[in-house]
């Protein structure tokens, strides 16, 4: 198994995770773990199986073959146990109409069971420069707002495991600062964040660790600066690493170092 | 259930009222909501003169029919809710919020078999307008058309989250296998009792395929509600009352029961919703969807460019083009109009040759089809509703973008109405050629004020459909407005083109001349009518319309 980092227990743990569509392999046999304090980047092209894969982290996707394990419980066998302790935000943020922002962080709080979350809430929506608009209802907001509602009740629970699916589409600069801020908040605090995401350039600097992966495979899993020392000839930034991984002439998936 | 979601389905509740007051605070929500309503007045109003009726009374069905037509109604229905859907349906938020959310499998199951419980009862509210006069008491009916319904939504997902447990033990090859065989099946039960029937028309046809053996045998799950709808004693009454309350609460545990993967099934059909909203909203054909155009450059049609000239025939040979390498948009009208034939003419008086008859439906087929069906093809402004600030960056002034968006719909319209006029002349063999030669010359300027009104009804009140479909009430209003409308102009057309054929005649005694100058009469009122669609447009606010919800 690759690790990103080793030495803690890992918060999130694929392990021969299979998805199958009818008849269409979607990821295969994906094998890699986030210890808490991680933030890992899930990158590849389109259609490499990064939303399912964080789709079937948060127990949305059932997988076809393998296990998935979220803060140690089984998503499949334990699933609300395993939800109790993630978060997703996806990658189109879908409020409810005829909500207000409150009411979605209201609704959310009763989901997750949460007592006295009204100085979090608002201390979040502050932080998500949201603090005026906290009676506006869902329609009434742009995407991007939308997306830092999403984000706001994604942490109010305080989740140990955080999953980000394309989180910077969207976003102002100054949204894509402000959510910087918080995910390394929390990773600080010892949540493990995934993100998916094709601004390689963006994330460069915000990940710990990165998980390439192209139709399916996996092709490396690890530290960013294992990445960048066993890719050293292929460049020196993410984006030349990517696409000597990613394009046709790539090393195979047991050449490029995944398990 | 999980406190949330309690608190989430009455949040709901809440924010539709609070969404449809926002709406009547606007001129145009306020149109909207109140040609709803008047609308459903209308409509209930007249079911329950009819039904007050002595003489229709009368000619009700017996509770023996009752009881053998109602179940069969009920499964059929339930058969297509499941086929059609195939699978429960969460909005892009409910699937955004509650699926990573720590909220077990049936806690979700009940929330969405509740949350949906209000739009089962509304609808089963307004059919119960429609189909109260049938039963022998109003409560006992109205009980029954509303456990009726709910019964449906249940059992259709019952019967859909059943498939998908079966399914996931067969492999691709064997599932399409079994579908396969499931739908001969159905088809080949369908065809053997409508050709049992004869000679009985679609109507008998249809009741001869509700009494076949096998729909019988699976319709006596739903006897109960049959019996509630026919009872003609208190004690009956709640008597089944209480056995379809027991049918329906067997359902809801079959569907708890069943342990699938029912997220990704709901992903699939919400994609499925999504599109059919977005094609609703815009008839933007969406990836994947079943009116994206044809690929294949065999039969990659083009319209003629050198009959559009000029920039605004650019507009129009865009549309029509788009048009015709979309066959399956076509299909719609294709079924409409014969259905249309079929009703109308099939086996009718018309199909004799009584000539009152045929002058009523060929008059019908020519003013009623533009009024109540509008143009089924929506190449214009309407699928343009993504692209008015392109439109407005041309250099055209209002009026020609308007001549060339509305040009497409009134064409495409125009030959829609005349393949109806040629398939009844070649079905009931009757029509005279002088009639068809006539609707020929006549049948332009009527499909483009039909297109000019819907476009500047749609300028004006552009459809807006929220991820969850929310804004479906408010299409009966515009839908009503749009019929007022369009009845009104071809009211204005038919005077215009009536007082230039009496005027010509008068002085000329020439039939043909006479026909012309009506049919220049009628388009005369086209110009104004397109100059008001030019204006619409010019003055749309797109910034506000065009943005989803």
């Amino acid at each position: 198994m690759s690790e990103v980092q080793p030495a803690a227990a890992p918060a999130i743990e694929l392990a021969g995770f299979s998805k199958h569509y009818g008849d269409r392999l979607a990821v295969d046999s994906l094998t890699f773990s986030v210890p808490p304090g991680e933030i890992v980047g899930l990158v590849g092209p389109n259609g490499a199986g990064k939303t399912t894969t964080l789709r079937a982290m948060a127990g949305i996707h059932a997988p076809s073959a393998g296990t998935v394990r979220v803060a140690g419980f089984d998503v499949v066998r334990q699933p609300v146990e395993a939800k109790r302790r993630l978060a997703l935000v996806p990658d189109e943020p879908s409020l409810f109409a005829s909500l207000t922002v409150w009411e979605h962080l209201e609704f959310t709080a009763r989901i997750y069971g949460l007592r006295g979350w009204e100085p979090t809430a608002a201390a979040l929506l502050d932080e998500m420069e949201l603090g005026d608009r906290r009676g506006s209802l869902g329609d009434e907001l742009s995407r991007g707002m939308r997306q830092k509602v999403a984000v706001a009740c994604a942490l109010l629970h305080d989740p140990a495991v955080l999953l980000f699916d394309e989180p910077l589409t969207g976003l102002d600069p100054r949204g894509i600062r402000t959510l910087y801020d918080a995910i390394r908040r929390r990773a600080a605090a010892g949540a493990a964040v995934l993100l998916s995401s094709h601004l390689l350039g963006q994330i460069e600097g915000l990940c710990t660790g990165f998980a390439v992966m192209r139709q399916g495979k996996l092709l490396f899993a690890g530290p960013r600066d294992e990445m960048r020392a066993r890719y050293a000839d292929a460049g020196s930034t993410l984006e030349e690493v990517f696409f000597h991984l990613t394009e046709d002439d790539a090393p195979h998936p047991a050449a490029a170092g995944a398990p | 259930m999980n406190p949330g979601l309690r608190l989430l389905a009455l949040r709901l509740a809440r924010g539709r009222v609070r969404l449809l007051a926002r709406r009547m605070r606007t001129v145009r929500g306020a149109i909207g909501v109140g040609g709803t309503g008047l609308f459903l007045l209308l409509v209930a109003g007249l079911q329950l003169w009819s039904a007050a009726n002595p003489d229709v009374r009368a000619g009700q069905p017996s509770p023996e029919t009752l009881r053998a037509m109602v179940p069969a109604l009920v499964v059929v229905l339930t058969i297509l809710a499941a086929v059609s859907e195939r699978g429960l349906y969460f909005t892009p938020a409910e699937t955004g919020f509650l699926f990573p959310a720590p909220v077990g499998r049936r806690e979700l199951l009940v929330y969405n078999l509740v949350t949906r419980l209000g739009v089962q009862v509304l609808s089963a509210l307004w059919v119960a307008v429609f189909t109260l006069r049938y039963a022998p008491h109003v409560a006992s009916g109205l009980a029954a058309v509303i456990l009726g319904f709910v019964f449906i939504y249940v059992a259709a997902q019952a019967l859909a989250l059943g498939t998908t447990a079966v399914e996931a033990y067969l492999s691709p090859p064997v599932r399409r296998l079994a579908r396969g065989a499931a739908i001969a099946g159905l088809l080949l039960v369908a065809v053997a009792a409508a050709s049992r029937a004869g000679a009985a028309g679609p109507g008998g046809r249809f009741r001869a395929v509700l009494e076949a053996p096998p729909v019988r045998a699976v319709s006596t799950v739903a006897r109960p509600i049959a019996e509630l709808f026919a009872a003609t004693t208190a004690g009956g009454a709640l008597l089944w009352g209480a056995a379809s309350l027991g049918l329906i609460a067997a359902c809801v545990a079959l569907v708890l029961s069943f342990d699938v993967a029912y997220t990704e099934r709901s992903l699939a059909v919400g994609t499925r919703v999504q599109a059919r909203l977005r094609r609703l909203r815009s008839a933007l054909p969406a990836a994947g969807d079943d009116a994206a155009p044809a690929t294949s450059p065999r039969f990659r049609l083009a319209a003629p460019r050198r009959l559009l000239p000029g920039r605004a025939g650019a507009l129009a040979w865009r549309q029509l083009t788009e048009l015709v390498r979309t066959p399956r948009a076509m299909l719609t009208p294709l079924i409409v109009g014969g259905a249309w034939v079929v009703a109308m003419f099939g086996g009718s008086r018309a199909a004799q040759g009584d000539p009152v008859a045929l002058q009523a439906t060929v008059l019908s087929s020519g003013l009623i089809l533009p009024i109540v069906f509008g143009n089924p093809l929506p190449f214009d402004f309407r699928r343009d509703l993504d692209r008015i600030a392109f439109l407005r960056s041309l250099p055209l002034s209002p009026l020609s973008v308007a001549a060339g968006q509305v040009f497409p719909a009134a064409l495409s319209f125009a030959v829609f109405e005349m393949m109806v006029l040629l398939a009844t002349a070649a079905l009931t063999r009757v029509v005279p050629p002088a009639w068809i030669a006539i609707a020929a010359l006549l049948v332009m300027p009527v499909a483009w004020a039909a297109a000019a009104v819907e476009n500047l009804m749609f300028l004006l009140m552009p459809y807006r459909v929220g991820n969850d479909g929310r804004a479906g009430a408010q299409f009966l209003g515009k839908a009503l407005l749009l019929m007022v409308l369009k009845l009104v102009t071809l009211v204005v057309l038919a005077v215009a083109g009536g007082a230039a054929w009496f005027a010509v005649r008068w002085a000329t005694d020439a039939a043909w001349l006479a026909i012309v100058a009506a049919a220049l009469a009628m388009t005369l009122p086209c110009l104004p009518l397109t100059w008001l669609v030019g204006r619409a447009f010019e003055r749309f606010d797109f910034t506000h319309d065009a943005s989803v919800a």
